[in-house]
Order: C-alpha cells, then structure tokens, then sequence
C-alpha cells in the first residue's frame, strides 16, 4: 500500500522529466488526509483507503492488479467462469468480460438461453462498484453446486459480467490514491474548499484517458478524457456540457466513440443482446438506482416491479437503495438508457452507497462519521467495503432469477399407495411450443388415499438452514395452493388440497420421491381423492382437473399455459397466460391436467342433484368464487 | 428530454412539474418507507447548475450578509468552520458550532447521472467533526498534562475504562501513545493483550510504538478488520528480512484473511531469504492457490517458473494445481513464463479442455 504510493512516485519522476519538458504549468496536486486540513489538504474525518495487493476478498479496496487476477484464476479454475477479452482501452490494456453458465447456450428444454449484463467501474473513482461486482462473481463461483438458485442460474441462463471497464481510468484513480488536482480555474492562492470542489483527476478522474499521460500534476490534459456514461446513442449530447471535451460529462464526438464503450457492446453480444433480459451498471455514489423509463407502459411496470423487490432485498440487509425512477422518455445517453431503450430490458444504474438525501442518514463521507467533505462520498472507509458488497449481493442475484422468466410445471405424476402410477403427465417442448405427454391416465377412486408428485421448471423456494423461508427482503406465498375443480352434474365444483410448505422436497430423488434437477423444484404430498362430488350416474368417470398456483421465490407466478413458451420481447413477456389464457405478465394456475374419478365411487344425486363442499378437504369458497369465473365467461385457452 | 438540459433556466419550475408525479407514485409504492429528498421537494431556486454555483460563490465577497444567498451563507459557513481551530474554540465559537450542527442544507445541485438533489454543501457535519476534533483535543491536553505530573497515572489511565472512554477520549488516548518510548509501549501492549480484542485501536497503535516482533506477531497471526493490511505492510517492514520471513510465513499459516497480502509481501523477499516450498506447498490451497501463483509470479524467478511449468503438467496434479500452475506463469506477464505457456499449449498437455480453452486465449 505505502509502497505502492512510492513506486509511482518513482515512475513518476522519471517519466515526468521526459514529458513535462516544455510545459510550464502544472497542476496543484492537492491531498485527501484523515484529520488535516491546509492550503493543500482536504479531511474526510477517516483513514484515506489505498489499495490493497490481496486476491481474497478484505474490508479494504484491492488494487486492479491483484482484482484482475482474481477474476482470471477464477475463470481458470472454474468450468462455469469464461474470460472474454472484450477491447482493449486507449491506452492498450484489456478489457475483460466474464461469462457464467454451462458449456452451452440453452436451458434444459433446448431454448436459447436468457442473459443479464452487469458492468462495473465506468467512472474511474467510484471504487465500490468493482468490489461489489467481485462479490458478485465470487458468491455465483462459490455456490455453483448449491443444487438450487445458482446452479438453476448457470445451467438456465447466461450471465455477463465486466468487472472494469475504465481500466485506464481506475488505475488512474489507483495510482493516486490520496491525491487530485486542484480545481479547474482555481490556482494555490484559491480558498481549499474552491480546489477541491471540482477534483478531477488522480483520486477523482471519472473519465477515460486518450492521450492522457498518467502523470497527475500535468496540466494539459488532466481535463480530458470521455465521460463513457455519455457516450451511448440514445440521449447522446442532450446536456450542454456533453460537447465540451474539457467537461466532466464531455459524451466524446460520437455515440460509443471510445474503445470502452464498444467494449461494453462487445459484452453484450456475449448474451448475446437478443436475450438480454436486464442490465445493471454499476457505480457510486447516492444508494439509489436510476432507473429509466422507455415510452413503454408494459416494460416500465415490470422495470418498477423488480426495482421494488431489489429495494426490499437490500433492505432486509440493512440498507435501502431506493429507486429512483426517470421521467418517461428522458436520458442523457447513460449505458443504462441505452439498454433500456435499444433492447428494451430493465435497466439502471445502480448508484452504490454512501447514501444522499436520506432523512437521518448523513451524506456522502459523513455516513461514515465522517467530514462530509466534497465528493467524499466517493471514497467509502475500508472498514465499510465488505459490509456494502454483502448487502448488494442478494438482490442482484434475485433480479436474474426472476429475469430468468416464470415457471411453469414440466411434470405432474399420481401413485396410489402401493406406489403404482395412476396418473402420469409430462409437458414436451418441441422447438417454440410444448406439448401435454399423458402417459398414464388410469381412473381414480374417490375417497381413496394417492401420492400427488409436481415438478417445476425452477427451483421455487429459498430456504435458511435447510427450513423453508422467504428470500431476503420478498413475501411470497410459501405453500403451494392445489384444487380439484371440474363439472359434475352439471355443477361446477372445487375441492382443495391440504398442502403446506414441508411439501417442497429438498432430497433428491426424483419422481415421486424427492426434487427433479434443483431443491424444491417439485412438491409432493398425500392426498384423499374427494368423493363428496354429487354425480348423476353411477355409470362412468368425472374429469377432476388439478390446478396448481404457485410463486416462485421472486414473486413471479406460474406460465398458466406451458404449451406456449415464455420469451421476452419488446419490453414485456411473452407467451405467459394467467389462469384464463390470456397473454399477460403476470402469469396464473395452471390447471392443465385432467384426472379421471370413477362416478361409482363420487356421491349420487338424489332428486335435486346440488353438489356442495365439505369434507375431503373441500373449500366452499374457492368453489363460489369458480361458479362466478364460470358466471364470467372466463375460461382459460388450450 | 435531458435533466441536466434544464438545469441553467428557470430549470426549477419545470423541474417540479416534470417530477412530483413520479414522486407520488413512488411515496405510494414505498409506503412510509425512508427515501432521499427528491427533486419534487425542493423549491425551484433551491437547485443550481454547476455554473450559477461558481458565479454564486465568486460572488459572494462582494455581497452584504444580508442580501447572500442560502448557497452563499453555506460557502461561508463551511469556510468558516474549516479555519477554527479545534484547539482553541471560543465560546462563541462552540455556540456557532452546536447550532450549526444541525443545520440541515437548503442548496442543491443535480446529481451527475439522474434526477436526485445532492447537497452542495455540508454544514452539519463539517461542524460536527470540528466539535469532535475540538473534544479529541481537550482529552489529548489532560492526557499529557497527566503524563507530565504522574507518569504512572497515565500509563494507568491508558488500560483502564476503555468502555466508559468517550470516543473523543479513545481517539485521544490513541494519538497520546506516539510520545511513549519503546519499552513503555511493549509494557502496555503486553497489558493490553491480555484484556483487550485484537481490533482494539489502542492495541494496535501500541504494537506499532513497541517494534517488538512477538508482539507483532501475536497481532498479524489473527487481527483480521480494515486496520490489518496497514499494520501487516508497517509492521513487517520494522524487522530484518529474516525476522519479516518469519513473521510473514506465520501470517500465511495462521490468518486466512491477511494471508493473500502476506504472500504478495513474501514474494519480495530477497531470493536468500525466501523459502520456495512454502509458495509451491501452497498452490494446492483452495483459498489461497490463487495467491500463490500470484506471489511466485512476482518473484520473477526463472526457476520457480519452470517447476509451475512442471507442474501444469504433472500427470498426478490436481485440477486445482494445474490451475494454479497455470495461472502464475500469466501473472508472471514476462517473456519467459509466456514462452513456457505457449510450449505447454502447442504440446496439448493441458489436460483439462475448459483450462486449454482459457490459456489458449491469454496467448492470442
Ligand atoms: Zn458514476
């Protein structure tokens, strides 16, 4: 750390001899202290981070030499992890991408799989956004084999992430760990706190660096450089000050100008940009998400649904990063815009903490007990870093789990107690649609006990130390919600389920024992068939169709319809029906299933023939309420 | 439409239309829930651009106290503020400082990437930390006016109280122990050894005074927060090269969570000094094979690059070992280590595809 401050000043010297010949101004570097102020130093009230040379994790900041390599040994060690050399900056260093997933590109039905691009350390000295998408890459490598969320993850989907993408700029901001230049247009005689209002480079450069020397006290460029979160196409040039090369927020001469920029698109092709289904990019400070909103009524629903469930995800850790939601169709050409508006996707930037404007939360560096000085709220204490990756971790991973679309049920199997198969039917996907493969469709007995086993696609439940739970900071329901319903006499009837959350199966074992791929991907319980169903004749069978309404651990409820495939497009999902069929993006039961009961064991009418509820589990009230559907018209499509 | 594009011109008003919507749609969807000040609270003229703040605050020497800005009486403020001396406040002073405390901002510009009001100035808390400094202070002058009366007091006072102590008077205590001789030092972080967390500041601070290696030791091989990688890099440094391989090899055996720096430091040693076997030993590790490599890359040393070399493809290796094999000859980014990756890639004797795919793409 001091060693690393001497070795540049060593370089420094040397080189500054060879390429300060013939300038004759230099900048005033000024200095970041923990409890000096002077003429030339700034207090922030704690000790003044420098980077750390570890590869493990610390409450510290590591340098991007040791991140780096991290990230690469990572990749090597790991089958799941692939470095992608994604560009290379100004001034020739590589642009790393990482990729995460199994050797394919599709999911376990053979469909294209969706992806989700995170970007890290666009701004130079915003030095918590790498550290936060280094845990992100090390939570996703650690629980690879959890058989649940990230093993689904990796198996089902495609995730980008970049670490760094102003690498120039962030060794920039590294090299110079205590130090920025003064002001531009004040000089040594200005007041301290007008040098250091507008810090730009060293500690504080936010830009890139073409034809920047990487010597701090040069005068002549220590301005330039492109702000690369005004560099994208949508909104480009909308601000003022997005076309003077000297400003903070110069956007470049044209949309994604700079090798960095079209690095980030490089990144996105992984996905590639046809499956982007969320983009996050990843800075400092504020902890608020930004969160922009297209001309698009179905996708802005969704965006502000998911930016609701990540809040409530990093409040349950402590800490509320609220979002902050952009007037419809305004922007100013962050990389964010553009994926919301070019792919149509949520999309946001995410501003990582200190906070700013909270009530009863201080400002920038004074979150931390700190002066509040200017700026400060970019250089968050060590003592802070490891606390703020832990709580930012949850709620990204949640937002690529739901992202990663609804589940619907693959596979629906009955036995009777002596584990024969009476009922067995499973959804076929064949190229863009599913199919209902009912292999075993035997008559059931009413009043007889069976074993009713269901597998979904995802793993539906997250659990704390191995008992069913909440995902942080969401509230769904946790218990699946199963009914018989069908016509019988005439009368439509429905006849719950008891079932609780000790259904999901967390043991492997497959059909009718235990989960499919993931834990508590499949539910399994014991059931009496109803027999309290009045028929007219003792002859022949009554269909009692299963319906299954489950959440998944995000919220998301069940594709109503498997035979459609959900996909993304446009801004919305698509082919997600809700219980009566219709298309949507809210989803529904599914009641697809049609299991046959024997009229001779069910309840013969007599004169009258009115069936009611009561007994064998029968809910009185879900039965009105399908009499009223039915009333309604609204019945659900094949 | 752009934010920022409003910011110069009666940017306000057309603020507060554009944004109080959104702002009720999101008080509603949060509930009671804590949210930052939004644009659609503040008054239009509380908001400025970047450049009507550098005018503003340019001209405030030639305005009267009664006809400045809010902006401008916060400039003033903090300037105000920052040239006291925490030392020798005033009563006057310490009213000014109590009251301005709490003084919440009423200026604001617009946040660099979206609509969210950001305070120009912080009064508050550049106040606040004046009043603690000017605490700190006054703890500091008792502590060394006890030192110059009773030496043995003071040292008692160092290791006792800790819990009761003021966080003005820990912080204090602290910055007393850069006056203690060594032997003193020694004395009180052999005390406070005893008694205290390892993370005590007071502990460490006197570990640092003493320059003791057992001492340091004792520290390096479990402290474990933000303050061990400061300490690991100063307190190393204290000994010969012998006594810094010792104490860094312990580090690397016993502390998990420093052990990654302590292996890069160890990588520095001179080439007598360090003991390969330890960095070879150690590229089985899960944790810390990764670091490992990284350590042996630095050495930059001919000889452990071709036993990583060697080992890359070792029939009997594990996967984490060639991994790790492979991956210090990247680190290592000299001529030589690529040279031997590349012979290792045009040989095919990396046995695993997905690694073959990997270091195939560092040589491209
Ligand atoms: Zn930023």
């Amino acid at each position: 750390m001091v060693r690393l401050i001497k070795r540049s000043i060593v370089t420094i010297s040397v080189v500054a001899v060879l390429a300060m010949a013939g300038l004759t101004a230099n900048a005033e570097v000024l200095t970041y202290t923990e409890n000096t102020n002077s003429a030339n130093e700034m207090a922030l009230g704690y000790p003044v981070p420098v980077p750390v040379d570890s590869m493990t994790a610390i409450n510290g900041f590591r340098s991007y030499n040791f991140l780096k390599s991290h990230h690469e040994a990572l990749a090597l060690t790991h089958a799941e992890m692939t470095s992608i050399k994604v560009g290379t900056t100004h001034n020739g260093r590589d642009i790393l991408a990482y990729q995460f997933g199994d050797a394919n590109n599709t999911d376990v039905d053979g469909l294209v799989e969706p992806a989700f691009l995170v970007n890290g350390t666009i701004h130079a000295r915003e030095w918590q956004s790498p550290e936060v998408v280094t845990e992100l890459i090390e939570q996703i490598i650690e629980r690879k084999a959890d058989q649940g969320m990230i093993q689904y993850l990796l198996e089902n989907t495609n995730i980008v992430i970049v670490p760094v993408l102003n690498v120039d700029g962030f060794l920039q901001t590294q090299r110079y760990p205590i130090n920025v230049t003064n002001s531009p247009g004040t000089t040594t005689a200005s007041t301290p706190n007008d040098k250091f209002a507008q810090p730009r480079d060293g500690r504080m450069r936010r830009k890139n660096m073409p034809g920047v020397d990487e010597i701090l006290s040069t005068e002549a460029d220590r301005l330039n450089g492109v702000d690369l979160n005004r560099n994208s196409l949508h909104f480009f040039g909308v601000q003022p000050d997005n076309s003077t090369p000297t400003s903070l927020i110069y956007g470049g001469v044209n949309p994604f100008s700079e090798p960095e920029t079209q690095a980030l698109l490089e990144a996105a092709k992984l996905a590639p940009e046809s499956e982007l289904r969320f983009y996050q990019d990843s800075h400092s400070f504020s902890r608020v998400l930004f969160v922009p909103q297209p001309n698009n009524p179905r996708l802005n629903a969704i965006t502000q649904s998911v930016a609701t469930k990540y809040q409530n995800t990093t409040l349950s850790q402590g800490a509320n990063y609220f979002p902050v939601i952009d007037q419809v169709g305004s922007g100013i050409a962050t990389t964010a815009d553009y994926f919301a508006y070019e792919h149509l996707i949520p999309a946001w930037t995410l501003e990582i903490e200190p906070p700013q404007g909270f009530q009863g939360e201080p400002n920038g560096g004074a979150f931390y007990g700190g002066t509040g000085a200017s700026h400060s709220g970019f250089i968050a204490p060590d003592s802070a870093i490891a606390r703020i990756r832990d709580q930012l971790a949850p709620a990204q991973l949640l937002m690529f789990y739901h992202q990663a679309g609804p589940a619907y049920v693959k596979s629906v199997q009955i036995a009777d107690t002596n584990d024969n198969l009476v009922y067995a039917a499973k959804w076929q996907t064949n190229g863009n649609s599913r199919s209902l493969n009912v292999t075993t469709d035997q008559v059931l007995t009413g009043g007889q006990q069976y074993k009713l086993w269901i597998q979904f696609s995802k793993p539906m439940r997250w659990r704390v130390n191995n008992n069913i739970a909440q995902y942080p900071g969401q509230s769904v329901t946790l218990s699946p919600n199963l009914s018989f319903s069908g016509n019988a006499n005439n009368i439509s009837f429905s006849r719950s389920l008891t079932s609780n959350n000790s259904n999901w199966q967390n043991q492997a074992g497959s059909a009718l024992s235990g989960f499919a791929s993931y834990m508590d991907d499949a539910i399994m319980l014991n059931f009496t068939m109803p027999s309290n169903v009045v028929v007219a004749s003792s002859n022949g069978n009554t269909n009692f169709n299963l319906t299954i309404n489950v959440q998944d651990f995000s919220g998301l409820a069940l594709d109503a319809n498997p035979a459609t495939l959900v996909d993304w497009t446009n801004g919305a999902w698509t082919g997600y029906e809700n219980t009566a069929g219709v298309q949507g993006d809210t989803g529904g039961s599914d009641n697809s299933y049609a299991i046959k009961v024997a009229n001779n064991s069910l309840t013969l009418a007599t004169g009258g023939g009115s069936s009611s509820g009561g007994g064998g589990g029968g809910g009185s009230s879900s039965w009105l309420l399908l009499l009223l559907l039915a009333g309604l018209g609204l019945k659900r499509r094949g | 439409m752009a934010y920022s594009n409003l910011i110069p011109q009666s940017l306000g008003v057309i603020m507060k239309k554009l944004h109080a919507a959104t702002a009720l749609a999101l008080i509603a969807s949060s509930g009671l829930m804590a949210r930052p000040i939004l644009i659609s609270d503040l008054d239009p003229e509380q908001l400025y651009s970047q450049a009507q703040i550098n005018q503003q605050i340019q001209s405030v020497k030639y305005k009267s106290s009664a006809s400045l800005s809010d902006l401008q009486k916060e400039y003033l403020a903090i300037e105000k503020i920052k040239t006291m001396d925490a030392a020798q406040l005033s009563h006057e002073d310490l009213g000014y400082l109590n009251k301005a405390s709490s003084y919440q901002s009423k200026s604001f510009r617009l946040h660099d990437e979206g609509p969210l009001p950001v305070a120009i100035f912080d009064v508050a808390s550049q106040a606040k930390f004046k009043l603690q400094q000017h605490f700190i202070a006054k703890e500091l002058a008792a502590l060394d006016a006890l030192k110059a009366s009773n030496q043995a007091d003071y040292l008692n006072s160092l290791v006792s109280n800790s819990d009761l102590d003021s966080a003005a008077i820990q912080i204090a205590k602290v910055q007393s122990l850069n006056s203690l001789t060594q032997q003193q030092a020694k004395n009180l972080a052999t005390d406070l050894l005893k008694t205290r967390s390892l993370s005590d500041p007071l502990l460490i601070k006197s570990v640092e005074q003493a320059r003791d290696f057992d001492l340091s030791k004792q520290l390096l091989i479990k402290l474990n927060n933000h303050d061990a990688h400061r300490q690991l890099d100063a307190l190393s440094k204290q000994f010969t090269v012998f006594e810094q391989e010792a104490l860094l090899t312990s580090v690397i055996n016993n502390n998990q969570y420093l052990a990654s720096q302590a292996l890069a430091q160890y990588a520095q040693l001179p080439v007598h000094v360090r003991v390969n076997t330890l960095l070879l030993d150690k590229l089985q590790d899960p944790t810390l094979g990764a670091s490992a490599a990284k350590a042996i890359a630095l050495t930059s040393d001919h000889q452990l690059f071709e036993q990583l070399a060697s080992l890359a493809v070792e029939k009997n290796a594990s996967r984490l070992q060639v991994a790790n094999a492979l991956s210090g000859l990247r680190f290592a980014e000299g001529d030589y280590a690529r040279s031997l990756l590349t012979e290792i890639v045009k040989n095919k004797q990396i046995a695993y595809a997905d690694m073959a795919q990997e270091v195939t793409k560092w040589l491209d």
